[in-house]
């Protein structure tokens, strides 16, 4: 059904010789903001690169608005719509803000002064800091511009890994809300977290990973019985 | 099968080893000359692959190694000094080409990847102007020190002449035989399974405690020591000691041999290196010096494009080299 | 006692060899960054930028501006070949697989030079005369070619400046550098973006050769004796970093042109590896790299 904007179906990657997939399959329809959840090293981070095309699954299919989007170069997927903003941020470490929305490639016809005042809505302070060195910036500004970075190739379904990991908890207020500005916009959400409840300030729905495999399927009528659910899966709080 | 296998493999080193103790008696001279040369290159070619094909570092800088050597033998039997003891020539220049060794390695430590081969590029370009500046009269430049003669070789009643090509022809095989041996004997031993160990997974024995810097400076030296003999052989074949030998295409060209012949299995890099030889002098006497470069450019090119893991690395070879 | 002029000389001739090596070794940091490939064939295309200006300046079209022009056209179409049979076939592999095919796709363009041209080293006539130069009071005969060969190597690298900081394209070279999976995750076509930077590096490389023809005179072992050096000022300036280059081109020019009062060319050059090996003692990505190793 072409409800499904992204339907992953049964996918195996390895890392080299690691088999790290062992068998995914999920599918966020348009407009769900999705979390996938899981501890660290449970495979969040290759599931969201295998759907991105960076670590293609040797088996299984990635089906993108009805499009076998598997094993594609990541460019073309990029351009197709999806659109990832890696963890750990991955700035550009020699570029200034500016020139870092302006390394993607639009994947629509959508004008570029269009999409960057999209960014400079939603993140201001990007707009202050336009000819700043990203290396320059802190780390709840990176975030936003990572952020930021991925709305210019004008994206149907947004990727993110962590984006709230090892920010203080102004910089977390702040993503949380311009995720969930971007979600008003119609822009589909999946992304990675190790934490349960503020997955939940976002997602409706969510995946929980053990071991490369999805093993729950979290809705928002479970979350009271979250604590025990995150103790069995997601281990203790850091 | 296996019993079958020794038996085969022990046959052929019989025949390979008498077929080489007698071919003075029905080769002219220059076959021995080009069988000489084609194992003292082995012998560098055995010491590159010990450190290419095992530990998996690259270097283009072997040709330092080499040919300093080289230029020690050179300086001390005649710019420097006038020493015609060849055992003497093999300790200094040994020695050279360990200290060398131990040099680069202990640069190359504070560096990882293709920075390796950088650092070693770099040394043997400064070898090269340094040797080109002619410092003090002792290198004479451009043309190189002619006229190196090593004395005969005296041990106990044994004399043999080094100067005709014949009685070189033996030290180059027995040196050969030995070096071999050694070098074998290390990759099978304890050291030979941590250089191994460097290539395939650094991580785990740093995990395991094992001090890798020191393993690789290791390889350097014992690289750098082999790579001397050679130096101080080729300079008794030629009797002259060029710039040639210190240039960085020279150390391509043996790392290029190590490829062609199959790195990480010892007889592969040897039998490249008499490939190369015979069809240097053979191919391009037949179509031309020109034509012969078009040929080992292009060699370089395929290999690489179509012949991963070299010409040898085929199971037909496998049970000569005895190593795997 | 070293005069004045003398050393007024050197640097300038230092600036203007510097800048020229800053347009060959453009190139070369280009790719390395982009495709990860160290291009040993590099020198190649400053050899037959040089050959190329030299044929037609001394028979086809007696014209040196237009061998010059022609040279890097070659160059760039030549380079395009190369890109597509070897570079980008094996960007995959480990780095040292397309360093080898590299060195004999270097052997072969030198043997062409010899086998038609042969080996001597051919000599270019220097265009134009000297012009005097007044500053402080001082008066010094300089030959106009490296003026104008400066004043041509500032403009080609202002186009670079332009291109990679103004341009789309240019901003989506360095962020291929600088960051290649995250590039092509922000639909960069990395490979689309390293052939045409490839073919611009070898323009630039060849017209480097053409401007160096009347300096040096072209022989077949240009490329290969330039390399070395080449990689010296690519790591001392920063993998990937234009302006790092730059700086280190000129550097060890000066540095190298300075000391040829003191000493010979040789031993000037082993300066600049000492300094190459100083520099990945304690600060392996260069001057202006940034945070990231070559494995």
């Amino acid at each position: 059904m072409v409800d499904d904007l992204l339907k992953v179906d049964n996918i195996h990657s390895y890392y080299g010789s690691a088999y790290i997939i062992q068998g995914i399959s999920l599918s966020v329809r348009e407009g769900e903001a999705v979390a996938l959840l899981g501890r660290n090293g449970t495979g969040k981070t290759t599931t969201l690169k295998s759907i991105m095309s960076l670590v293609p699954p040797r088996r299984g299919e990635i089906l993108y608005n009805g499009e076998d989007i598997t094993g594609r170069p990541p460019y073309y997927v990029a351009r197709k719509g999806l659109s990832m903003v890696p963890e750990g941020r991955h700035i550009f470490p020699a570029l200034n803000v500016m020139e870092h929305l302006r390394v993607p490639v639009p994947g629509s016809e959508t004008h570029r002064s269009i999409l960057f005042r999209r960014v400079f809505d939603i993140f201001p302070e990007l707009e202050e800091k336009k000819s700043q060195h990203a290396s320059a910036l802190s780390g709840g500004q990176q975030q936003m511009l990572v952020i930021g970075r991925a709305l210019m190739t004008d994206p149907k379904l947004l990727l993110l890994d962590e984006p709230m990991e090892g920010l203080a908890p102004k910089a977390v207020m702040r993503v949380i809300e311009s995720l969930k500005a971007i979600h008003a916009q119609g822009i589909t959400i999946l992304f990675a977290s190790a934490d349960l409840e503020r997955a939940f300030s976002i997602a409706k729905r969510a995946y929980i990973l053990e071991k490369g495999k999805v093993v729950f399927d979290l809705t928002e009528e479970h979350v009271p019985q979250s604590l025990e659910i995150q103790r069995k899966y997601l281990g203790v709080r850091e | 099968m296996f019993k079958e296998l020794k038996k085969l493999r022990w046959l052929t080193i019989v025949f390979i080893s008498s077929f080489l103790i007698f071919l003075p008696l029905w080769s002219g001279s220059f076959i021995i000359y080009l069988v000489s040369y084609s194992f003292i290159f082995g012998i560098f070619a055995m010491a590159y692959d010990l450190f290419f094909g095992y530990t998996g570092l690259v270097s283009f800088g072997h040709s330092t190694f080499l040919g300093m050597a080289a230029y020690a033998v050179g300086m001390f039997s005649k710019t420097l000094f006038h020493v015609g003891n060849p055992l003497l020539l093999f300790i200094v220049a040994c020695g050279v080409g360990t200290f060398l060794g131990l040099l680069v390695g202990y640069f190359c430590t504070y560096t990882r990847g293709i920075y390796v081969a950088l650092v070693t590029f770099a040394f043997a370009q400064i070898s090269w102007l340094v040797v080109m500046t002619d410092p003090g009269g002792l290198t004479w430049g451009e043309n190189g020190i002619v006229g190196v003669r090593p004395g005969p070789l005296e041990i106990g009643q044994l004399k043999l002449n080094l100067f005709s090509g014949v009685g070189l022809y033996y030290l180059v095989v027995g040196i050969f035989a030995i070096s071999y041996l050694i070098i074998w004997a290390i990759t099978r031993s304890q050291v030979g399974d941590i250089f191994k160990g460097i290539k395939q997974n650094e991580e785990r024995l740093l995990s395991l405690g094992y001090n890798t810097k020191q393993y690789k400076i290791l390889v350097f030296a014992l690289s750098g020591f082999f790579s001397a003999i050679a130096g101080v052989l080729v300079s008794f074949l030629d009797n002259c000691v060029t710039p040639a030998l210190v240039e960085w295409t020279l150390g391509a060209e043996i790392l290029l041999i190590t490829i062609l012949g199959g790195p990480g299995t010892l007889v592969g890099p040897v039998l490249g290196s008499f490939l190369v030889a015979f069809s240097k002098f053979y191919v391009s006497s037949w179509i031309g010096e020109g034509n012969w470069v078009y040929l080992l450019g292009g060699l370089y090119i395929v290999v690489v494009m179509f012949l991963r893991g070299g010409i040898i690395n085929s199971r037909t070879f496998h049970f000569l080299s005895g190593c795997s | 006692m070293v005069s004045a002029g003398l050393i007024v000389t050197q640097l300038l001739n230092g600036l203007t060899i510097g800048l020229v090596y800053a347009l060959i070794a453009l190139g070369l940091t280009i790719v390395l960054g982009l495709m990860g490939v160290v291009n040993f064939a590099h020198g190649s295309f400053y050899m037959i930028g040089g050959y190329i200006t030299y044929t037609l300046t001394a028979s086809l079209f007696r014209n040196f501006w237009v061998g010059l022009l022609f040279g890097a056209v070659v160059c760039a179409v030549v380079g395009l070949g190369l890109f597509y049979s070897i570079i980008r076939p094996l960007r995959e592999r480990p780095p040292l697989e397309p360093m080898v095919a590299l060195v004999g796709v270097a052997m072969i363009f030198e043997q062409l030079t010899r086998s038609f041209w042969g080996a001597d080293p051919k000599l270019l006539p220097i265009p134009f005369g000297r012009i005097e130069l007044n500053f402080f009071g001082y008066t010094l005969k300089y030959p106009i070619y490296f003026l104008a060969v400066m004043i041509i190597s500032i403009l080609l690298l202002s186009f670079f400046y332009y291109l990679f900081r103004k341009t789309d394209l240019g901003v989506r070279c360095l962020a291929s550098i600088q960051d290649r999976e995250t590039a092509m995750s922000l639909g960069v076509d990395v490979d689309r973006v390293g052939r045409l930077m490839f073919i611009i590096g070898m323009a630039a490389a060849g017209a480097g050769g053409g401007l160096a023809g009347p300096i040096f005179s072209v022989y077949p072992t240009m490329g290969t004796e330039l390399i070395g050096l080449i990689f010296v000022i690519v790591i001392i300036g920063g993998l990937g970093s234009i302006a790092g280059t730059v700086m280190a081109s000129i550097a060890i020019a000066m540095i190298t042109s300075l000391s040829l009062i003191f000493v010979s060319g040789n031993i000037a050059h082993i300066f600049a590896y000492v300094i190459l090996l100083v520099m990945l003692l304690f600060r392996p990505r260069g001057i202006m790299g940034f945070e990231r190793v070559l494995e």
